[in-house]
């Protein structure tokens, strides 16, 4: 059906036009006839028809719509037929003019009248068209937006269920009202807060819920809102439930536009704030309370700055005070020793001189009595030192041992004619060097072992020393000082230890003493993070001291080993009525590499030496102590050098508790060497090298007839002393002819200058003669600090001056200086070592400190005694 | 039918339509889905969004304001019509795979159902007052049929295509020969798939049939004349391609032919204003 191919060219629709054309042709020219021709046969006129011939039908038709124009064709009976096309209609109109016109002019009219109809009948067509388009398109459109319209009513009712929902959801109320204020719509949870149901409350007055005030604001409120279209929130009113309780209520209002966008109504959020208004309230009363309190806490504030600044002033008086304290004390100090040192000084010398017996005995009393003295300001001023706090901890290196064995020989004037053993153990790994304070250290030591002797008859006083603890790179050294002395009721252990306590009044007259010796021991205990403390069960039983403290390891960790290679393998007979000690000798020697037998009885030397001497394996050495009960060492000496066998020869070694003065004695008795108890290791072995390399000449030679004169402690140092020459400076006179004589006794070279200035020029001008500088501090014109320091000062410029060929005699350009000074307050030590002093000694200068000091630095270079700490 | 299910089969398992397509389809019959749901299958295509804010802004929807989100869009235009426009969007992909130019693209089929589909909306809207939304979607996946033809049984697709004569009838019943099923019975199974409503389902199964009886209103209706309309318009499937017009429907548009023509005359303008919604951008 080719009607389907194009459906908008209908045919009825299409006759219609066709038949209203053919009208308006007719009115213009009522004497034409028209007749629309088609070529499948439709002829469409209005009146009259034209009755055309098939073939000339056509071809007008074909012809018309070839030429898009008039065409025309001749009839039979000899008239025109026009036919013009109707594109628009899809035809072809023919048509027939009346009176077959022959002028062309006629015919010309005709026909364009004919055209002309066509065409203002195709344009008003048009025009109908456009209009008839225009109808049905605004028709079309009006249904779209009807469609439009039921869309979006269902999707704004979507929105709308959905909007509800999420109201109903949420907890505060939600309302909705008219223009009135009258409600439209509120959610579940305003119905809730209110008591009433959503029925009762729809359409309600708002002065039913709220009081006459609450109304006028809440008007004001909606009214404002109408007004400027903006938003309220945070209005608070009191709503009144149906049961008549009333809550607190914040509410929201704003102002709600229909479709149209005008006002319509008002709608908000309601909040119950009941809770809230309370806590508010509460909060409220506790902030007034709040306020008070703070007014008095700025109050106490105030008090306190006032008290606190107080307290700053006090102490900066307090400061100044011990600043004066401590400038006292250290003037006193130098005060009052200087005196001392004479006194002390020219004692000990006069006992050197001839006196008698009554002149002897008072000189050794003024000593004492000076010892005491001195002894006593020493004390009062390290306890002074430690109530202000001034003690410090030195952290050099020092020997212990050495510290023991020197506390040790302190003791042994002390102990007098008495029958006492001192003893001296020291634990085998300590080292030969540790970091700390020697000088506090042998202070506590001999406070502690210095009390002993005074308390003790008979019978042993021992000091051993041992590492109690090792801590990363410290260690805690511990010793024990055990005398079989009086010992301590137990209640007073502790009693002794504090100032100026002894622990019987009795024993002050008795024993003498300050009662400061123990708590300055405490004290410095504390200092080394340590202990002290005693322990006795009294009753004779004696006591036990302990003292501990921390002390830090040097690089040099390693215990001494002294192994004498000469010694190794010798075998020893040592004798000792004191089993203790003959304990330690062993240990001591056995640890050396050699083989020791022991007796405890003088009687068994001799027949224990013969009996070794047949088996083939005679002693080395014998080593015998003095003072034993039945045979002495004396005796047994004598007797073994009497006998004739062949041990008369052997070498022996006497070991004495008492003073030097027995040393003559052993040698006549016929001992090759002499050494006084407690003996230190390096001491032993030497000496034992020394008897045995000589023992040798003495057996070739006759007998015992040259003597040799016997080596003790001393005379190993004695060959070096003479040519010690020593700078003295010293601006008092006594303190100069004291030391002068002191110096000159011993054997050393001593030539004397008054101050600072004078030891400058003295030394400067022929360096080389002195090897030794002695500088007191306190000087007039130039002090002993500043003359140090000038003299090194002189010492570096002569060594940078000289070219290189001198360069090596001039690097050892460095003399000791050594200060003497009666000030031994914090810092003095490290002042003098600043200067340029190398070591110094308190004044009043005692004997073995000014020459162990000489020895130190002078013969300390050249001394046998390797092993020694430099 | 037993075919149909085969092919389909074989579509669904060879990944061509985009994954959003495939959620969508669960949901588009869902009257209750809700606009989150919606949102999720939107996230599985993360330009989905804006193309489709684009389009709701263009001036084939005419708003006044402009929708920055989905749901406001929603709100707007409503879930029928957001929905409609994302399988347009999630189609248009699968159709733009362009082979085979002169015997079949599938870019010229995708344009003429983009033209069915917003004529069909026209007709019933403009023509019958009644909502645009089914006629729509139907009109969009009215021929994809074809897709899945030329996806799955490639060859004999286009050996079909090739030897379609116009003169000779239907290309249903040359279909049915050469392949052994037509795409109008493959989109009615998929449409059941994917459980459309009854309306739309029978609208893509009969456009290429000669109905007897038929309410011009029907859907199926509306897609005969949209596809009458179209194919006059210049937007044929294929080239020469014979569009069936149903008798009664014929009738009815010579009693309403001025409806009809303006209808068309119309129509260019819309399908220019829609251009946002149907057109492939390129990059």
């Amino acid at each position: 059906m080719e009607v389907i191919d194009n459906i908008f060219s209908n045919f009825a629709d299409q006759d219609e036009e066709l038949y209203r054309l053919l009208t308006v042709l007719k009115e213009h020219s009522p004497d034409d006839r028209f007749q629309f021709i088609s070529d499948h046969g439709r002829n469409i006129s209005i009146g009259e028809e034209l009755y055309l011939p098939d073939k000339i039908r056509k071809s007008l038709d074909g012809r018309a719509k070839k030429k898009r124009g008039l065409v025309h064709d001749e009839l039979p009976d000899g008239i025109t037929v026009y036919a013009i096309p109707v594109g628009k209609l899809n035809a072809v109109l023919g048509f027939v003019l009346p009176h077959q016109p022959s002028d062309p002019a006629a015919k010309y009219y005709g026909t364009t009248i004919v055209q002309l109809c066509i065409d203002l009948f195709l344009s008003q067509k048009a025009v109908r068209d456009e209009q008839k388009f225009s109808i049905t398109q605004k028709k079309q459109l009006d249904r779209k937006i009807h469609v439009l319209e039921n869309q979006y009513q269902e999707i704004l009712e979507v929105n709308q269920q959905e909007y509800r929902r999420i109201i109903e959801n949420i907890e505060d109320g939600y309302y909705e009202t008219d223009l009135a204020v009258n409600l439209t719509y509120l959610n579940d949870s305003l119905s809730k807060m209110s008591g009433y149901t959503r029925d009762e409350m729809m359409g309600m007055n708002n002065r039913k819920y709220m009081d006459h005030m609450d109304t006028k604001k809440i008007f004001n409120a909606f009214n404002r809102t109408y007004k400027t279209g903006k938003s309220l929130s945070g209005l608070e009113w009191m709503f009144i439930c149906k049961d008549g309780t009333k809550k607190d209520i914040e509410t929201s209002v704003s102002l709600m536009k229909n479709a149209e966008g005008q006002p319509c109504g008002f709608r908000g959020i309601v909040r119950d704030i009941t809770k809230r208004k309370r806590m508010e309230e509460a909060l409220h009363k506790a902030n007034a309370g709040t306020e008070a309190t703070n007014r008095k806490l700025a109050k106490t504030n105030q008090q306190l700055e006032q008290a606190i600044d107080k307290a700053n002033e006090l102490v900066i008086q307090a400061e100044i005070a011990n600043m004066a304290k401590s400038q006292f004390l250290a003037n006193m100090s130098h005060e009052i020793r200087t005196p001392m040192n004479a006194v002390l000084g020219f004692a000990d010398m006069m006992i050197d001189t001839d006196l008698n017996e009554t002149q002897a005995d008072y000189v050794a009393m003024i000593k004492r009595s000076g010892e005491s003295l001195l002894s006593l300001i020493n004390d009062i001023l390290d306890f002074s030192k430690i109530e202000a706090g001034q003690m410090d901890i030195e952290e050099i290196n020092f020997d212990p041992e050495l510290v023991a064995y020197d506390v040790c020989e302190m003791i042994r004037p002390r102990i007098e004619s008495k029958p006492i053993e001192i003893l001296c153990h020291i634990g085998d790994n300590i080292p030969s060097c540790v970091k700390g304070d020697p000088l506090r250290f042998r202070q506590a030591l001999t406070n502690l072992m210095g009390n002993a002797p005074k308390f003790t008859e008979s019978g042993e006083i021992e000091l051993s020393l041992y590492i109690e603890e090792e801590k990363g790179d410290r260690l805690k050294l511990h010793a024990k000082i055990r005398d079989t002395g009086i010992g301590i009721p137990e209640d007073k252990l502790s009693v002794i230890f504090t100032p100026f306590q002894q622990a019987d009044s009795s024993i002050t007259r008795k024993y003498g003493g300050t009662g400061l010796g123990l708590s300055i021991c405490k004290q410095i205990s504390k200092l080394m993070n340590g202990d002290v403390w005693a322990e006795s069960e009294g009753n004779g039983k004696g006591s036990t001291f302990h003292f501990s403290g921390w002390f830090g390891k040097t690089k040099n960790k390693n215990p001494r080993r002294y192994k004498p290679a000469f010694l190794s393998g010798k075998s020893i007979l040592i004798v000792d009525d004191n089993q203790n000690n003959l304990d330690i000798l062993r240990h001591t020697l056995e640890l050396g590499g050699l083989t020791v037998a022991s007796l405890t009885n003088g009687k068994d030397i001799i027949p224990t030496l013969q009996q070794a001497m047949e088996k083939g394996n005679p002693f080395d050495l014998c080593i015998c102590d003095i003072q034993m009960p039945g045979m002495s060492g004396y005796e047994v000496a004598k007797e073994i050098r009497n006998s004739t066998f062949k041990i008369q020869n052997i070498p022996l070694l006497a070991l004495s508790s008492l003073m030097s003065r027995d040393s003559k004695k052993c040698e006549d008795a016929g001992f090759n060497g002499f050494l006084s108890k407690p003996i230190r290791r390096e001491k032993l072995f030497q000496m034992m090298e020394r008897i045995l390399s000589e023992g040798d000449e003495t057996i070739e030679n006759s007998k015992f007839k040259i003597k040799k004169y016997i080596v003790t402690q001393y005379s190993l140092r004695e060959d070096m002393k003479h040519s010690v020459h020593i700078l003295l400076a010293e601006d008092n006179p006594v303190n100069q002819k004291l030391a002068k004589l002191m110096l000159t006794k011993a054997g050393y070279q001593v030539e004397v200058v008054n101050n600072g200035r004078e030891a400058i020029e003295k030394y400067t001008a022929s360096p080389g003669d002195f090897d030794l500088i002695f500088m007191d501090i306190q000087m007039p014109e130039i002090d002993g600090m500043e003359a140090t320091k000038k003299i090194r000062n002189w010492e570096s410029q002569k060594k940078n001056k000289k070219g290189d060929k001198f360069k090596n005699q001039n690097s050892k350009l460095r003399i000791p200086i050594v200060a003497m000074t009666a000030h031994t307050m914090k810092g003095d030590r490290e002042k003098c070592i600043e200067t340029g002093m190398d070591d110094y000694i308190t004044k009043p200068i005692k004997r073995e400190f000014v020459f162990n000091v000489i020895e130190k630095w002078v013969l300390g270079n050249n001394s046998i005694n390797r092993g020694k700490e430099s | 039918m037993t075919k149909a299910h085969l092919l389909l089969k074989k579509f669904n398992n060879s990944k061509t339509l985009p994954p959003v397509a495939i959620r969508l389809s669960k949901m588009i019959s869902d009257e209750n889905s809700t606009i989150k749901e919606l949102e999720e299958i939107i996230r599985l295509d993360p330009t989905l969004v804006l193309r489709l804010l684009r389009v709701v802004n263009s001036s084939y929807y005419g708003l006044r304001h402009e929708v920055e989100s989905i749901a406001r869009a929603v709100a707007f235009i409503g879930m029928k019509n957001l929905r409609n426009m994302i399988v347009t969007e999630a189609l248009k992909v699968t159709f733009h795979k362009g082979t085979h130019e002169n015997i079949f693209s599938r870019s010229k089929l995708w344009l003429h159902c983009a033209a069915v589909s917003i004529c069909g909306k026209m007709i019933a809207e403009r023509i019958f007052g009644q909502k645009g939304e089914d006629a729509y979607l139907c009109g969009i996946l009215h021929d994809i049929g074809m897709i899945i033809e030329d996806q799955v049984a490639h060859d004999l697709f286009i050996k079909m295509c090739k030897t379609y004569q116009a003169e000779s009838g239907q290309i249903t019943e040359h279909e049915k020969e050469i392949i052994g099923i037509d795409h109008a019975t493959i989109g009615y199974e998929l449409a059941r798939e994917w459980k459309l409503s009854p309306e739309v389902q029978e609208g893509i199964r009969f456009h290429h049939k000669s109905l007897k009886e038929v309410s011009p209103s029907s859907i199926t209706g509306i897609i005969q004349i949209a596809e009458y309309i179209v194919s006059r318009s210049g937007y044929p499937s294929m080239p020469g391609i014979k569009v069936i017009l149903s008798p009664p429907l014929t009738t009815y548009i010579q009693n309403n032919l001025e409806e009809f023509k303006t209808l068309a005359k119309d129509f260019p303008d819309e399908m220019s204003k829609a251009r946002e919604l149907y057109d492939i951008q390129e990059g």
